[in-house]
């Protein structure tokens, strides 16, 4: 079996400006000084790590979910598998093509028709029209929002785009797919709906990173867990005996 | 350490750029009749091909020295090709939606040039006291001609940051080529030239008797040289505007500047510190070509064309590896 996803030593250093954005004066100031003093930094802003030395890998065909609490890192993890953010040190590499659904409502522009985003959603993952019009019928029954496929997306309730979101994510079959606390918008039905397709895409071969909040989900999908908190790798085994030391923690 | 070199070598354009003014002749002599382009701008043109040579040569070693975005200039248009139907795709939806809500529609891709260049014919005819013909072309042709091609260069500049700020949503979710924002951009700015010009030619014909000629040939150069230069700069300023919010108002009143530097005047009218400042500034340079095709119906010189290209081509490759080395950040800082 060959390796999917392969992250390797990855850290994140995030640079806390107590106010982001500068003047322009603050600006040039500061270009000057750094280009001309190349030596010293000019103040030292505070850091925050959100990942610290990160690894592992996903073989193909196998479903990993990421738990941890809030702010343990997970999406800054995801954002930087799929190419969003850069690690401050470290690589990933990942084999295949994937799809990523990363938090609630994805990059949809919002006075296009549902069925205009499919379109556009699918390029942006690699997939050419005539790729999605064979796909269409079943993303739209998946999605299953009735004439609002035709709607501009800005007319949508949350639970509607969550759903069409989802359903684009999942029938274009890639061999990866990473997702983010996606299920946790949708109504139970359609959660029910969604962790049965990812089943069968995952008997199909598909690999899957998961984060989520949802044990259920996680123990019926993924066979093995990895533990992050505060930017640190807690355990990376089994669901069941990460799951087990998890809620243990939790509780304490 | 690359993103300081990359300031330190514009840094370096910007003051070359500025110090060969003193290399033109009409700067000593003001008597000296004035051609098109002096032998002493050839320093300045080897200058910049020096500088250019250089950016070629090193940007992307340094590029490799990092260590995540490794990849060559090449490797990235290739993948920047391999999405080509998604830039396809992009462009067609906002072109449909563009005019939705308009009563005009597409009309006003030509109403506002024309407009402007009515009110700026009528307030220089009757009160700065212009005769109210250019070179034997009416001031109002003269002025549309130039509004039209400055407005590809105007719209480009000024659209970067509000499109890049505008996908911000979509960029931080899931990864494309960033630069893909832009190019849909340009490729609307580049639609409403067309009609802009299309109509541009009907207007010239039916009123003032200009019709197409032979040298329309060179007007795609033009418009791509005027694309490149102002996609330069467009990834410059995209990039910093995200890091910098008083950046955008600060460019509305230099392309304000530009603008009257610009379009409003002819060369022949000119005073000499004038045609120095229309000989550096290479949008002024493409306004006089593509004048010459539209309205006098001569070539263009070929001079100052390779000029205003060699700084585009410069630019366009600063600009697009500032923007692509930084590519990953942008979810950061904005």
């Amino acid at each position: 079996m060959s390796i999917a996803i392969d992250v390797k030593n990855v850290s994140k250093v995030f640079t806390l400006h107590r106010q982001r954005e500068m003047t322009l004066r603050q600006h040039f100031t500061q270009m000057l000084k750094q280009t001309f003093q190349t030596s010293q930094p000019i103040a030292t802003p505070q850091q925050f790590s959100a990942l610290q030395t990160v690894s592992f890998t996903v073989q193909q065909g196998e479903s990993v979910a990421i738990i941890g609490r809030n702010g343990a890192g997970k999406s800054t993890l995801m954002r930087i598998i799929s190419n969003i953010m850069r690690p401050t040190t470290g690589r990933v590499h990942i084999q295949g093509s994937y799809t990523s659904l990363l938090g609630i409502g994805t990059g949809f522009i919002n006075n296009m028709t549902g069925r205009k985003n499919i379109y556009l959603n699918a390029a942006i993952f690699g997939k050419s029209p005539t790729e999605v019009d064979v796909l269409m019928d079943d993303i739209v029954a998946f999605a299953d929002i009735g004439t609002f496929i035709d709607v501009p997306v800005k007319d949508y309730s949350s639970g509607m785009q969550a759903r069409l979101a989802f359903s684009i994510i999942i029938h274009l079959l890639t061999d990866i797919v990473l997702l983010d606390e996606v299920l946790s918008v949708g109504d139970t039905a359609f959660q029910e709906k969604c962790l049965q397709r990812m089943l069968n895409l995952k008997q199909e071969g598909r690999t899957f990173l998961f984060v989520s909040h949802s044990f259920a989900a996680i123990s019926l999908l993924c066979e093995r867990t990895i533990w992050l908190d505060n930017g640190l790798m807690m355990i990376d085994g089994d669901t069941d005996a990460v799951l087990a030391e998890y809620r243990q923690f939790m509780d304490n | 350490m690359t993103r300081h070199r990359i300031r330190l070598i514009l840094f370096i354009l910007i003051s070359t750029w500025i110090s060969t003014l003193w290399l033109e002749r009409s700067f000593f002599d003001e008597s000296a009749q004035w051609m098109a382009l002096s032998v002493r701008r050839v320093p300045l043109f080897a200058v910049t091909l020096l500088i250019y040579a250089a950016f070629i040569n090193n940007i992307p070693k340094k590029l490799r020295q990092q260590q995540y975005d490794s990849r060559s200039l090449l490797a990235h248009l290739t993948e920047l090709y391999s999405r080509r139907t998604l830039v396809q795709l992009w462009l067609g939806y906002r072109l449909e939606s563009r005019y939705a809500q308009t009563i005009l529609g597409i009309l006003w891709v030509i109403l506002l040039p024309l407009l402007t260049s009515l009110v700026l014919a009528f307030a220089f005819t009757q009160f700065v006291g212009y005769s109210g013909v250019v070179d034997n072309v009416p001031y109002v042709a003269f002025l549309l001609a130039g509004l039209s091609i400055f407005d590809v260069g105007h719209s480009i500049i000024l659209r970067a940051q509000e499109s890049l700020k505008g996908s911000m949503h979509i960029i931080s979710r899931v990864y494309f080529p960033r630069e893909i924002v832009l190019l849909v951009m340009v490729g609307e700015v580049l639609v409403d030239f067309c009609v802009t010009f299309v109509a541009m030619v009907v207007i010239n014909a039916l009123f003032f008797q200009i019709y197409p000629n032979i040298y329309y040939v060179f007007l795609p150069l033009i418009v791509l040289i005027m694309v490149a230069f102002s996609l330069g700069v467009a990834f410059i300023v995209a990039w910093y505007g995200l890091l910098i919010n008083d950046l955008q108002p600060l460019l509305t009143i230099i392309m304000q500047l530009l603008f009257y530097l610009t379009v409003l005047f002819s060369r022949s009218s000119a005073s000499s510190l004038a045609i120095i400042l229309l000989n550096v500034n290479p949008l002024a340079l493409l306004l006089e070509a593509f004048r010459d095709i539209v309205l006098f119906a001569r070539p263009p010189n070929g001079l100052n064309l390779a000029f205003a290209a060699c700084l585009a081509i410069t630019l366009l490759y600063v600009g697009y590896t500032l923007f692509k080395v930084n590519e990953n950040r942008f979810v950061e800082v904005a």
